[in-house]
C-alpha cells in the first residue's frame, strides 16, 4: 500500500480519532521528523491522539530519542499546546522518571482544562509516589457533572482503593448516607462516593434497592437502623409506577403518596430525621402523545400531579425534595436520562451517563448539611456583569440589557444573581476599575438588574484582587472559604487561586450565554432549609457596616456598645423559630460548640421534650434588627445541665451576646437547682473564638480543649461570675 | 485473535489491572473484580470499540469472554 504523504494542512482537517489511527503505522523516522515538530499545530488533538502517540513511541522504542533530542525539556515547543504537555508528562512517566513526570503533569493540569483523564493519570502517579496533597489537587480539579461516566468511574475505582488503604489521605467531614431506591444503586454508589471526595466530603454508604427498601424501612431492627445514617435518600423511577389507565387519577396520586408518606413516617419514628425524597422525572414514554401532560388518565399527567403533592406534603413533614428535573437539565445534549436496555437488564435508571449529574445533586445536599455551602458571591464587573470595559467605553458603551443578544445575556445573568441575593446569598464586587465610573454604571441600568444596594461590599480599584477580597472577608467577618469568586479573566483567577486557595474560584466560560449554567453547575449556594431570614440577609449585613463605621469613630468599646442601644430577646425554641435555628446550627462555624449535625426531625422532637431546655436569642440595636442569631440546647438532669448546642451567628460577634446567652443558661440552671454545667465541646478548624470565650469563664477547668474528639467539659455553676452580666445587652422580653 | 487482544485492553482498563491476560475461557469465577457493574462497563466499551450493538441478555448474564467474542461481527 502506498504511504500517505504527511502534510500539516491535511492533518488539521482530521479529528482526534483519525489522527490516532494514522499514528498507528508511523515509523521511528516519521515520529522524529514529522509528528514531533508538527504536534503544536494539531490543536484538535485530544486524549486518543495522546494515547496513540505514546503507544507508538513505546512500540518503536523512540522514547530515548525524544529525551536526547530535548523534546521532553521544559522549554520544548510541545509545551505550547495541551496535547504536547500531556504527551511530555506521559512519556516521562513511561521512561521511569516518575518525579519529573508528576511535576510535568501538574504543570499541564494547572494550565489547561482537562476531561479528567490526564488528572487521573496524574493522581495515580501521585498515589504511587505517596503524595496525597497532589492527589487531592487532581481530585478537586474535576468537574464531575461535565465528565464522561467511564472516566469518572475509573476515578471512582481508584479513589475507593486509595481510601481503603490510606483513609488519612482524604480530608473533610464524614457523613453516613443511606441510599434507598426502587432502582439499582450499584452504579450510583461509587460515583457518589467520588463526587463527595471531589467536594471535600467523605461518605460511608448504605444502600438498598427494589423490594428490599420496604423491609429496611419498616423493620425497626433492620441493617438500615443499625447503620444509623445521617441522611437518607429515597427515590424511584417512573418506570416502577403502576400506570394502568384509570379514570380516578386523584385516587391514584393519593395511593402513591400514602406509600411514600408511610416511609417517611417510619424513618422518622425510628429516629432518622434528615430525609431527602427524589421526585419523579417525566416518564420515558408518552402513550397519550401530545396530551400526556394534560389528560388525567395519562402517565405524564399523573406523575406531574404526584410530584406536586410530594412537594406539599414533604414541606409539612420536614422532608427535603430533590428535584430531578434540575439534574436532567445539567446533562449535555449527548447524554440521555433514560436507557431502556440497562433498565430491562440490570434495573438501572437513569442511564450511566446521567449518574454524575445525579450524584452531584446528592452531594449538593450533603454539602449544605455539613455547612460547606458558600455565603458570598464576589463578582468582577467588565465582561462579567456587562460586556466591554466601562473605563474605556464609558457608561453608554458597555453592553448590557438593550437589544443586542449579548446584552440580553448579561442582563439575564444579573437577574439570576439578583435571585441568588433574594434567597440569602451575599453579593460583592471586586473589580479593577475606577470606583466612580463603576458605581455610575449601576445607576444607569434600567432593565431590572443589580443596583448598588444589592452589594454588601464594593471594591473597584487597581489593587490586586486577592488583597481586596482578603480585606472584604475581614470586614464581613466571614471565613475565606465562604467566598465564591467569579471572573472572566484567567490571570485574575490563577492569581486568586495562588494567593487565597480557600476561596472557590470560578473562571467564567468564553461566552456570556454560558455564564448562568457555569455558576449553577457547582451548586455552591445550596442550603438545606430556607427561612425568612435569608431574604433579609443583605440588609442585616449593611446595617452591620454602619455599626462598624460608628465603632471606628467611638472613643471606647464600652461607649460604642452603649451607644448602639442593644436589646436582646429570647424564648423557648418553638415551631415558629425552629427553621432558623436549624439553619443557624448548620451555618455557624466560629461560635459553634461542636460539629454535630442536627436534623430537622431531631430538633422538632426537642420541642416537646421536657428533658431539654432550649432558647433562641434575638438582638437588635438602633441600626436595625440582627434577627435570630443565637441558640442553645441543654439536656437537663437534677444536678447536671449538659450544653449540647451553643451557636451564635458571626454577625452578632463583638456584641457580647454570647455572654448574655451563657448567662441565661447559668441562671436557668441555678434556679433549677443544678450544680454543674457540662459542655459537649469539640475543637473544630474554626471554633477558636468560642473556645477563648468559654475559657475566660471556666478557668477552673483544665480539661482538654484540644483534640479532635467531642469531650464533656464540666464546670461548677457557682463559679460563674454574675458580675459579668452588666456588659451584656439589655433584655427586653422573655 | 485480534479481537481477543482488543478485548484484553478493554478488560485491563475496566478491571484496572494492567497485567491481566485474557483468554477465550476467561470467566467471572476467575476474577473477583469482574462483578455485575464491570460487566456493564465491559459490554458498553466493547460496543464502542467494535462499533456494534450486543444483545441485551449479555448485559445481564455475561460470564465468559467467548460469549462476547461470539457476538462481535467478524469484520469489526
Amino acid at each position: 500500500m502506498p504511504k500517505l504523504a504527511l502534510n500539516v494542512d491535511l492533518l488539521r482537517l482530521l479529528d482526534d480519532g483519525a489522527l490516532s489511527h494514522l499514528l498507528s503505522t508511523a515509523e521511528l523516522t516519521d515520529l522524529e521528523q514529522f509528528w514531533a515538530p508538527t504536534l503544536p499545530q494539531l490543536t484538535q488533538a485530544g486524549a486518543r491522539f495522546v494515547r496513540g502517540f505514546c503507544y507508538r513511541v513505546e512500540q518503536v522504542s523512540a522514547g530515548e530519542y525524544f529525551l536526547a533530542a530535548g523534546w521532553l525539556e521544559p522549554e520544548s515547543s510541545w509545551m505550547t499546546c495541551s496535547s504536547g504537555r500531556w504527551i511530555r508528562a506521559k512519556l516521562l512517566y513511561k521512561m521511569g522518571r516518575t518525579e519529573v513526570a508528576l511535576a510535568a503533569y501538574m504543570q499541564a493540569l494547572r494550565q489547561q482544562s482537562d476531561t479528567g483523564e490526564m488528572a487521573y493519570e496524574a493522581a495515580k502517579l501521585a498515589g504511587q509516589l505517596n503524595q496525597p496533597g497532589i492527589l487531592r489537587e487532581c481530585l478537586h480539579s474535576l468537574s464531575p457533572e461535565q465528565m464522561d461516566y467511564n472516566v469518572l468511574n475509573r476515578w471512582a475505582t481508584f479513589c475507593t482503593r486509595c481510601y481503603q488503604q490510606h483513609p488519612e489521605w482524604f480530608g473533610g467531614p464524614v457523613l453516613r448516607v443511606a441510599v434507598l431506591l426502587g432502582t439499582s444503586t450499584q452504579f450510583l454508589l461509587p460515583i457518589l462516593r467520588l463526587v463527595a471526595f471531589v467536594y471535600g466530603l467523605r461518605v460511608d454508604l448504605f444502600s438498598a434497592s427494589g423490594p428490599a427498601v420496604a423491609a429496611e424501612i419498616f423493620e425497626p431492627t433492620s441493617a438500615l437502623y443499625a447503620f444509623q445514617p445521617d441522611v437518607v435518600f429515597l427515590g424511584d423511577s417512573p418506570r416502577n409506577l403502576d400506570a394502568s389507565p384509570d379514570e380516578r387519577s386523584q385516587l391514584w396520586v393519593e395511593q402513591q403518596l400514602r406509600s411514600i408518606e408511610q416511609r417517611w413516617a417510619a424513618l422518622q419514628q425510628n429516629g432518622l430525621g434528615s430525609i431527602v425524597q427524589q421526585n419523579y422525572t417525566a416518564p420515558p414514554q408518552a402513550a397519550w402523545a401530545q396530551l400526556d401532560g394534560a389528560d388525567t388518565r395519562a402517565c405524564g399527567y399523573r406523575v406531574a400531579a404526584l410530584n406536586k403533592a410530594i412537594c406539599e406534603r414533604a414541606s409539612q413533614a420536614g422532608v427535603q425534595v430533590l428535584d430531578l428535573t434540575q439534574a436532567q437539565l445539567c446533562l449535555q445534549t449527548s447524554q440521555a436520562w433514560y436507557d431502556a436496555r440497562l433498565w430491562y437488564s440490570v434495573k438501572q435508571c437513569p442511564s450511566l451517563q446521567a449518574l454524575p449529574a445525579l450524584a452531584a445533586a446528592y452531594v449538593g445536599y450533603l454539602r449544605a448539611m455539613v455547612g460547606l455551602s458558600k455565603k458570598v458571591l464576589v463578582l468582577d464587573l467588565d465582561n462579567t456583569l456587562w460586556g466591554g470595559a466601562v473605563s474605556e467605553l464609558g457608561i453608554a458603551g458597555i453592553d448590557v440589557g438593550g437589544h443586542s443578544p449579548q446584552g440580553e445575556a448579561y442582563a439575564d445573568f444579573q437577574r439570576y444573581v439578583l435571585q441568588l441575593k433574594q434567597r440569602g446569598v451575599l453579593l460583592a464586587v471586586c473589580s479593577k476599575n475606577d470606583e466612580q465610573q463603576a458605581k455610575a454604571a449601576f445607576l444607569h441600568q434600567d432593565f431590572g438588574g443589580l443596583c448598588l444596594e444589592d452589594f454588601v461590599a464594593f471594591t473597584a480599584n487597581w489593587e490586586s484582587k486577592w488583597r481586596n477580597l482578603q480585606a472584604m472577608a475581614r470586614n464581613l467577618n466571614l471565613g475565606l472559604d465562604s467566598f465564591v469568586f467569579v471572573d472572566d479573566n484567567p490571570v485574575e483567577c490563577l492569581e486568586m487561586r495562588a494567593h487565597l486557595p480557600q476561596v472557590t474560584v470560578i473562571q467564567l466560560p468564553n461566552r456570556v450565554e454560558d455564564y448562568i449554567a457555569c455558576l449553577e453547575r457547582g451548586r455552591w449556594f445550596q442550603s438545606w432549609a430556607l427561612s425568612e431570614e435569608d431574604g433579609l440577609r443583605t440588609d442585616r449585613y449593611r446595617a452591620h457596616q454602619q455599626r462598624d463605621c460608628l465603632q471606628s469613630q467611638a472613643p471606647s468599646l464600652e461607649g460604642f456598645l452603649a451607644d448602639l442601644g442593644m436589646q436582646a430577646s429570647c424564648g423557648t425554641i418553638d415551631g415558629l423559630h425552629v427553621k432558623r435555628v436549624e439553619q443557624l446550627l448548620q451555618r455557624s462555624n466560629q461560635f459553634n460548640l461542636n460539629d454535630r449535625t442536627w436534623s430537622h426531625a431531631s430538633l422538632q422532637s426537642l420541642l416537646e421534650n421536657t428533658a431539654y431546655w432550649t432558647r433562641w436569642f434575638q438582638l437588635s440595636d438602633r441600626f436595625g434588627d440582627y434577627g435570630l442569631c443565637g441558640s442553645v440546647v441543654v439536656k437537663k438532669s437534677a444536678s447536671i445541665w449538659e450544653l449540647e448546642a451553643f451557636v451564635m451567628s458571626c454577625r452578632a460577634m463583638g456584641r457580647s451576646l454570647e455572654l448574655y446567652m451563657l448567662n441565661a443558661v447559668m441562671q436557668a440552671a441555678r434556679s433549677a437547682g443544678a450544680q454543674h454545667l457540662r459542655i459537649a465541646y469539640k475543637s473544630t478548624a474554626k471554633n477558636e473564638p468560642l473556645r477563648s470565650f468559654l475559657q475566660q469563664y471556666m478557668q477552673d477547668v483544665s480539661a482538654a480543649w484540644e483534640g479532635d474528639q467531642e469531650t464533656l467539659i464540666s464546670t461548677k455553676i457557682d463559679h460563674f461570675p454574675l458580675t459579668a452580666i452588666s456588659e451584656a445587652p439589655v433584655e427586653t422580653k422573655n | 485473535m485480534q479481537h481477543l487482544k482488543r478485548l484484553e485492553s478493554i478488560f485491563r482498563q475496566v478491571l484496572d489491572d494492567a497485567t491481566l491476560v485474557l483468554s477465550e475461557d476467561f470467566s467471572r469465577e476467575a476474577c473477583v473484580d469482574w462483578d455485575s457493574v464491570a460487566t456493564v462497563q465491559i459490554i458498553l466499551a466493547v460496543e464502542a470499540e467494535f462499533n456494534c450493538r450486543l444483545p441485551m441478555e449479555l448485559i445481564a448474564d455475561c460470564t465468559r469472554v467467548d460469549q462476547i467474542l461470539a457476538h462481535i461481527p467478524s469484520g469489526a
